[in-house]
């Protein structure tokens, strides 16, 4: 017996020493051209989409496969940002890589730590690609230490989506939508417990992204260090008072009954609200084309309105969301090239527009947006504008320029963590965020021993 | 040697064995009673026997991909058993008839993985068969399972148990060693083949963390796990359509085991060799 | 997988035991040297007539070789490199999925000693010392009973060993249903004494629970064991015993139970396994960990930590310190194995 442990155990050891020396942890081999049947290159897009986005994609994945030369680009979808995020970590240097991910706006300072991705900066030798065409907004969200990292393309602000005729119904004023949380407190009750007239009053998606913006608004920045954007952050802001209000009343909506629980991210309030379930959802204005469509066809009437502030001061703002596209790192030239050249075409002003006008994304390419009011699209749908109206009137702050640190994806884990348990585990709001505090500032100050 | 009991000792004796068999299979029939139930009496607390019985199991087998799931694990049960019985059989034929210089060693080495359970090993098999691009594959629930120093110890012992005149003769006729293996020594070998199947089938049945960590697709997923999802997605949905899963679930290894008994204890004893 | 990691524990310290195990118990391994694996590199060259220790017995220089290939290739692959590879990364912190890492040298195991990782440590010790006393001396308790001269001792047999073929998950899924406390039986028949626990919400029940499950499942298990144990039993002790006038409970105590101890550590060996590792797919079914993380033993922590907290290499360190424990407890039974035989009933 004693024979086979020791033996055992300096097998082990060896292969613990030959694992050690061989570990590479994000050594990508320079890249090779993966070539398809025709000898095209080929372009792995991955995305995050579902639904009526992704057939967006295929389809304009389609039309510039026909008319490019020597390249295919094939699109991916992996279902939502989180999981994507996780499996381009995941394919990193090995074959199963994509040239193209998108990375929600978030996880900027993470994709940066990761090794995974190069900047556009310094990827972009040939110009490619020209920053000053994009949203200044966008741009600067994007912009790390003076390079910018990815490509502006999906970007959105959050939005309040409400049934005009419902609120008719309810006895409230079909144009003035909530814009604070004691308006929408007296909403909720005319809707739900007054007159009746929808089951829930509110959606809200499972995501952080709402309690990072419900903050903003308020202009307290989710990290110290004016966001992480002068300088390492150390601390989250979990602990503040607003932090506090802002899961006490997502537990109020939810004590009332006005708010229906569900972990499923942004589909289960998507579906609830286009099935009339709830009279009101906040959302991304990414959904506009979905909702527009959808009540066209049920012949209700769709508004769309200011995020709601999370007191009775008015928002100051709200902070960026959605994706942009990252180059992976490790690519041979012509493969980078060629994936260049069809994100220049993605993000082009006739694609820009067409993809706003399909989601409601904001028109990322300035020209885009000339386009767009020359065609006098927004007078048309004026809905759509709110988000831009959003955007431009906010009030730039280090809270409403979003977090910036490559810990976020644990801090955005521990939020909702917490507001799991103040929800359905009954516990109090301080108490939760206390231990998100904690789980955040020790994910942060172990990010921050990563050079 | 059996020992013998007054008539009050036996009462009482029969007492605390039948209480224990009810503790023992009261899960199992609360479970199958409430197969039987439609959803509003399924989600009562009542346990009166309903009619719903194959509705239920129509439900979880199609609805609810049960079938798809089960016929999944049957594959990845059949393919583990034979290329594990396969690995260790020439194993340990190799260990036991050939006489070579790393012998001891590889030996040793193979009996070393007895202490390392595949629990501990989740976090780097994880990564490492997504670097191999096999992660949400059928190759990962298999290939890292090809190999058993259990199987090579039971086989082992077997061979070692056949007197040696029956190989001399073989190579007396002249026949190479790997004719010798397979038709003398093998013939006699289907016993333990047929135990150590018998346990694969039901341990790969109950397989659950690892599936549960490589497959993403829900149609490539084994039952244990599926079942598990049953629940979350049904939370309370609808009991009856729950245990009919449950009840699905265990029955082949519960009916292997019931039938094959003998063959199932044999790998147990073969492999504690009292 | 848990299954042929149950085989391999179950035969783990049941293969090495008979390693060591000598004389009385085992059927002759050659040489009487306690068939120690070790001493196979001298090939014997007597051969006995009835079964022996073969030498080459057949020739060949490359096939044993190739016979042997794809059981190595399969075991360093799949076993050895990511054992190394759980060891080395416990010494690391491992950020971003893998793509960052940073030494840290025992940082990881000395967060495992503090606040609520100690905790989880403690928990599991408990819960699992519990589960295997409990499920250890049930069974003792029913072979014992078994073995007297009643009728129909087959069937009960059968009847209380069946559950070895369950897995996890579905025992974990029939007891959560069970003690629903909405409408599971067991609160049925609780309500009628007045009392409706709520098994799952309060901490201290949902262990209940737990350990219990656990036990339900073992029970069959070890039952085998004591069942084949008891009719193996050699007779003269417990002739002797009566001879010099014990009762029935002191011929159980002081002979019945000795005698079977090294059943009873092998059993302790496998029973700790299943209650370290097994108990992952139960703990997942039915709480989750919860409530308040009360039902998270280490297995689940491990789980938590890689796949949810992104904390890799505290996973890591944490799955190698059960390994390390599991293998602690393998050595100690294997001493007490020997001391037990060489030293006599």
């Amino acid at each position: 017996m004693k024979r086979v442990l020791r033996a055992g155990v300096a097998a082990l050891a060896a292969s613990v020493v030959t694992v050690a020396g061989c570990s590479s942890d994000g050594d990508d081999d320079g890249g090779t051209d993966e070539l398809n049947a025709n000898g095209d290159i080929v372009v792995h897009f991955w995305h995050g989409y579902g639904g009526q986005r992704l057939e967006w994609v295929n389809q304009a994945v389609a039309k510039y496969n026909a008319q490019a030369k020597g390249v295919e680009v094939r699109a991916e979808s992996k279902t939502d940002y989180d999981k994507l995020f996780d499996a381009v970590l995941l394919a990193a240097g090995t074959k199963a890589a994509p040239e193209l991910a998108q990375v929600v706006v978030t996880y900027t300072s993470a994709a940066l730590k990761s090794g995974a991705f190069t900047t556009i900066s310094d990827a972009d030798t040939e110009k490619t690609i020209d920053p000053s065409s994009y949203m200044d907004a966008v741009v600067g969200q994007l912009t790390v230490d003076g390079k910018l990292t990815s490509v502006p393309w999906a970007h959105s602000g959050p939005v309040l989506f409400y049934d005009k005729g419902l609120f008719r119904k309810a006895g409230l004023d079909p144009e003035k939508p909530p814009a604070t949380w004691p308006e929408l407190l007296a909403a909720c009750e005319a809707l739900v417990k007054v007159s009746k007239v929808s089951e829930y009053c509110i959606g809200i998606p499972w995501h952080p992204w709402f309690v990072e913006n419900w903050m903003a608004g308020q202009d307290v920045p989710l990290l110290d260090h004016d966001n992480g954007r002068s300088g390492d952050a150390e601390r989250a802001a979990l602990d503040s008072e607003v932090a506090q209000t802002v899961f006490q009343n997502w537990k109020q909506l939810y004590d009332e009954h006005y708010y229906p629980y569900s972990t499923e991210g942004y589909d289960f309030p998507r579906q609830m609200f286009s099935e009339s379930k709830t009279a009101m959802t906040v959302s991304s204005i990414a959904d506009a084309g979905y909702f527009q469509g959808a009540f066209a066809e049920q012949k209700r009437e769709l508004g769309i309105g200011f995020f709601p502030s999370a007191s009775e001061k008015p928002a100051i703002g709200t902070t960026l969301g959605g994706a942009s596209v990252w180059l992976t790192a490790g690519l041979s030239p012509k493969t980078k090239q060629a994936a260049l050249d069809f994100l220049a075409w993605l993000t082009s002003p006739e694609m820009a527009a067409e993809w706003h006008k399909a989601t409601g994304y904001f028109p990322v390419n300035k020209k885009a947006e000339a386009i767009l009011q020359s065609e006098g699209w927004f007078e048309k749908n004026p809905a759509f504008y709110v988000a831009l109206d959003q955007l431009k009137e906010t009030k730039v702050t280090p809270a409403t320029s979003g977090p910036l640190h490559s810990a976020m994806p644990e801090v955005n884990d521990a939020i909702m963590k917490a507001l799991e348990q103040v929800l359905i585990g009954n516990v109090p709001a301080a108490d939760a965020l206390k231990s998100a505090q904690e789980a955040s500032n020790s994910s942060i100050l172990r990010m921050n021993k990563i050079k | 040697m059996r020992t013998r009991v007054r008539r009050s000792t036996a009462v009482a004796v029969h007492v605390i064995l039948g209480c224990l068999v009810v503790v023992m299979c009261v899960p199992v029939v609360f479970a199958f009673l409430k197969a039987s139930q439609n959803l509003t009496v399924s989600n009562s607390p009542s346990l009166a026997p309903g009619g719903e019985l194959l509705d239920n199991v129509w439900t979880v087998l199609s609805k609810y991909n049960l079938a798809r799931l089960m016929l999944n694990t049957l594959v990845i049960v059949c393919c583990i058993t034979v290329g594990k019985t396969l690995l260790s059989l020439l194993a340990a034929a190799a260990f036991v008839y050939f006489d070579f210089p790393l012998r001891g060693p590889l030996f040793v080495l193979v009996l070393f993985t007895l202490m390392l359970p595949t629990e501990v090993l989740v976090i780097a098999l994880y990564d490492l068969v997504t670097d191999l691009g096999i992660y949400d594959t059928y190759a990962a629930l298999v290939i890292p399972f090809l190999a058993s120093a259990t199987g090579t110890l039971l086989f082992r012992q077997h061979f070692m148990k056949i007197p040696r005149e029956l190989l001399d003769s073989g190579k007396v006729d002249g026949a190479d060693p790997m004719r010798i293996l397979v038709s003398i020594v093998l013939p006699l070998t289907w016993n333990v083949i047929a135990a150590l199947a018998v346990i694969e089938f039901v341990y790969v049945w109950n397989a659950y963390l690892w599936p549960f960590l490589v497959i993403q697709e829900s149609e490539r997923q084994m039952v244990q796990v599926g079942l598990s999802f049953l629940i979350t997605q049904q939370e309370v949905s609808h009991v009856g359509v729950v245990m009919a899963g449950v009840a699905l679930s265990m029955l082949p290894p519960v009916i292997v085991f019931m039938i094959l008994q003998r063959r199932f204890l044999q790998g147990f004893a073969l492999g504690s060799d009292r | 997988m848990q299954p042929q990691q149950s085989a391999a524990r179950d035969s783990r310290s049941s293969a090495v035991s008979v390693a060591s195990v000598p004389v009385a118990a085992t059927r002759g391994h050659g040489n009487g040297d306690h068939g120690n694996p070790g001493r196979l590199r001298r090939p014997v060259r007597r051969a006995r007539a009835s079964s022996g220790r073969p030498g080459a017995a057949l020739n060949g220089r490359l096939l044993p070789y190739l016979l042997l290939a794809p059981t190595m290739v399969v075991i360093a692959t799949f076993l050895y490199y990511p054992m190394a590879r759980t060891a080395y990364l416990s010494f690391f912190d491992v950020a971003l999925l893998g793509r960052r890492l940073r030494f840290v040298g025992f940082d990881n195991f000395r967060e495992l000693f503090v606040a609520e990782n100690l905790s989880v440590v403690v928990r599991t010790a408990v819960i699992s010392g519990l589960v295997v006393v409990l499920a250890i001396g049930s069974a003792l308790g029913a072979a014992a009973l078994l073995n007297m001269k009643i009728r129909g001792t087959r069937i009960y047999r059968l009847l209380l060993i069946w559950p070895l073929a369950l897995s996890t998950a579905v025992a974990g899924v029939m007891f959560l249903m069970l003690f629903n406390p909405t409408f599971g039986s067991v609160n049925v028949v609780l309500r009628v004494f007045g009392v409706n626990p709520q098994w799952f919400t309060k901490p201290i029940l949902a262990q209940a629970v737990l350990i219990l499950a656990l036990v339900w499942m073992k029970f069959g298990y070890n039952l085998v064991f004591y069942s084949a144990a008891f009719q193996n039993l050699p007779q003269e002790p417990l002739d002797a015993a009566l001879v010099d006038g014990a009762s029935p409970w002191q011929r159980f105590r002081h002979v019945t139970v000795p005698l079977l101890s090294p059943v009873t550590l092998f059993l302790f060996v496998t029973n700790t396994s299943f209650a370290f590792f097994d108990s992952f797919a139960m703990i997942h079914v039915m709480t989750r960990g919860g409530p308040l993380d009360s039902t998270t033993l280490m297995i689940y922590d491990v789980y938590q930590n890689a796949f949810q907290f992104r904390r890799t290499g505290l996973a890591a360190a944490e799955a190698m310190l059960m390994f390390v424990a599991v293998v602690a407890i393998i050595l100690l039974q294997l001493r007490l194995t020997r001391r037990r035989v060489h030293y006599g009933s």
